[in-house]
């Protein structure tokens, strides 16, 4: 039988701008009344136009910002209702790789410190053991434990979002959000991490929504797909579905754009 | 030929302090742009690809980074010997750059619209808003009127990178420098992105650097390309030659890795073992220990770069031989 880990229902997100003071108000539906599940030890792909609310949605599940209207049951619990307390807890089983590695990266902290961190406040670890398991994490993810003293700033692009994954499956989550993980690694790089997340994804049962613009990656990665739009799912089906026999225009568009 | 190059890198040298020590990042970097034409910067995370490029608009220096050695000309003049107040003029209107990390290149406090037009005006260049609100439309941003007064958090991650290209391509430059301009936007818009790149490549002659992870992208657009390792240069040549033909064994193996995605392998082909520690590297070829055709000469010293037929070169003691 079919097991949801994470259901979102009706889920909604709108903003209202307004350009100056006197001018009128702009509602932007950054995500506008979207629906979907993720089965245990699935991953489904979020694809779409930039600006489309792929981010915002992922935002939303973890409660980064707070959600207009919807819900979103995680285990059978509605997490937009829980208290903080029920809530902090969650977020262990619960991470996110950010599509701005920098901004969400804090500069004053060693890499090694970053990494630390869910370690030692989820405790997943005995103290003494927390060196040994940044270590086995940064090696998972192509650095070295020579790394653990360098400050984020003293890092390229693309180790930078190494660090995030690194800080992502530390706590050993059962949900991974995955916002554009690879997009910002080389292709040998990018092929190593994309074989981690899958490793990672059969030994300890992990779950992945991922966020995309590469097809190629999401067609490698992916059991479903979701076609975002202007704040909409305007498709979702199996991934041979979607990449194959395309119903809706804009994933037709996005698939014949592939170069 | 030489009096084509509009941009020529020589022996550049770049180090960062960490703690005590200082640390060689770009090793010796040699690469040239020639007017008019289109070169991908390919390569290894880590590589010095952004470090060897902040370097031209003399953005290496502000923190840690201290330029070693080389030269870096631009037209006819050196840019590591121009005082700042030089520089600056060159910026952006000159060279423009379109930064890696797109949002925290923006200016967090100002509304958007007013960025570009200020940026553009430093450079004594005259737009009317007009103009930026069409060519934001030009690469996708629909909504160009609304955006134009928004604040760069109120905008996704492939959104401030557009505005950052429409910054670039306002000004007209004569060279453009993009560092991963298409990492966050979808297939369709990443399309329109490059025909831009394109086109004024084709109206303007604008020439243009574009450092890019994404082989199709350098398939598509560049007439050159350039593989990054270790700091140095591996091989460079024309971008069929380099993709149909690959003489680095690096080379070899990246386009591998590229081929196993696209076939879609189960596990994806990667290499083995890690990319030198900038800490630790030797006077050797950077891909010694991860080369599947290594030889004993390899670890004697840095190879030289041989140059071939069709403006090749690589960086092998191997390809002499071959
Ligand atoms: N704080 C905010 N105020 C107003 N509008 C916002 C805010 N945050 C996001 N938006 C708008 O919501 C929409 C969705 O943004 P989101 O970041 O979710 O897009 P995305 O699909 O992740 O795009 P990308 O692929 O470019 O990263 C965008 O149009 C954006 O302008
Ligand atoms: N401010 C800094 N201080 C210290 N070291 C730095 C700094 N900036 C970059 N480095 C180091 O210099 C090397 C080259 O970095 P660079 O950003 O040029 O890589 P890159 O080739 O652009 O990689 P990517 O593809 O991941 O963006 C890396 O090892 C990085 O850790
Ligand atoms: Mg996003
Ligand atoms: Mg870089």
């Amino acid at each position: 039988m079919r097991e949801a880990l994470l259901q979102v229902e009706n889920l909604s997100k709108h903003y209202v701008v307004k350009k100056n003071l006197i001018s009128p108000k702009i509602l932007i539906k950054a995500v506008d009344n979207i629906s979907f599940d993720i089965d245990h030890g699935e991953t489904l792909g979020l694809i779409g136009e930039s600006g489309s609310g792929k981010t915002t949605t992922g935002e939303l599940i973890l409660r980064l910002i707070h959600a207009d209207t919807g819900r979103v049951f995680f285990q059978g619990e509605n997490v937009l209702q829980m208290d903080e307390k029920n809530m902090r807890r969650k977020r262990k089983d619960i991470q996110i790789i950010f599509q701005q590695a920098q901004e969400t990266l804090d500069p004053k902290v060693t890499i090694g410190e970053i990494i630390a961190a869910p370690l030692r406040i989820y405790s997943i670890v005995p103290a003494t053991e927390i060196e040994a398991e940044v270590d086995r994490l940064l090696n998972m993810v192509g650095l070295t434990g020579k790394d653990k003293n360098k400050y984020t700033y003293q890092l390229s692009g693309g180790q930078k979002q190494r660090i995030g994954i690194a800080r992502a499956i530390a706590s050993r989550p059962k949900l991974v959000i995955c916002d554009e993980p690879v997009s910002a690694l080389d292709v040998s790089v990018q092929g190593q991490i994309l074989n981690l997340l899958i490793d990672l994804k059969k030994e300890l049962s992990l779950t992945y929504l991922f966020i995309s613009h590469d097809l190629k990656v999401v067609q490698h990665i992916c059991d479903r797909i979701a076609v975002m739009f202007k704040g909409r799912i305007v498709e979702m089906g199996d991934k041979e579905q979607i990449m194959l026999n395309p119903r809706n225009d804009y994933t037709k568009q996005l698939i014949e754009a592939m170069l | 030929m030489e009096d084509r190059k509009l941009l020529q890198i020589k022996d550049l040298k770049i180090s960062f302090a960490y703690g005590q020590n200082r640390i060689q990042v770009v090793r010796e970097i040699d690469l040239d742009v020639y007017q008019g034409e289109i070169v991908g910067i390919l390569g290894e995370s880590g590589s010095g690809k952004t470090v060897s490029s902040t370097a031209i608009l003399g953005l290496v220096s502000d923190g840690d980074g201290r330029i070693d050695g080389g030269e870096i000309r631009f037209k006819d003049q050196d840019l590591l010997k121009l005082p700042e107040r030089a520089l600056e003029s060159i910026r952006g209107k000159e060279i423009a750059y379109i930064f890696q990390d797109p949002v925290a290149s923006l200016n967090p406090y100002r509304k958007v619209g007013k960025q570009i037009q200020e940026a553009v005006k430093v450079h004594g260049i005259k737009v009317e808003k007009e103009e930026i609100l069409k060519t934001m439309e030009e690469i996708g941003l629909a909504d160009a009127k609304l955006i134009y007064d928004m604040y760069p958090f109120q905008l996704s991650g492939g959104q401030c990178q557009r505005l950052n290209i429409a910054m670039a391509v306002i000004c007209k430059p004569k060279l453009m420098i993009a560092d991963e301009p298409t990492s966050a936007i979808d297939a369709s818009l990443r399309r329109k992105v490059l025909n831009i790149f394109r086109g004024i490549n084709e109206k303007y002659g604008t020439a243009i650097m574009i450092i890019t992870h994404d082989f199709d992208v350098a398939r598509f657009l560049c007439h050159r390309v350039v593989i990054m390792y270790g700091g140095l240069v591996m091989e460079e040549g024309e971008v069929r030659d380099v993709l149909e033909k690959p003489m680095h064994p690096y080379t070899v193996e990246l386009l591998k890795c590229v081929n196993s995605l696209n076939v879609g392998e189960s596990s994806l082909y990667s290499l083995e073992g890690v990319p030198p520690n900038p800490y630790e590297l030797k006077n050797e070829c950077p891909f010694f220990e991860r080369c599947k055709q290594r030889m004993d000469q390899c670890n004697q010293g840095i190879p030289p770069m041989v140059n071939g037929e069709n403006n090749r070169r690589v960086r092998c003691i191997q390809a002499v031989s071959n």
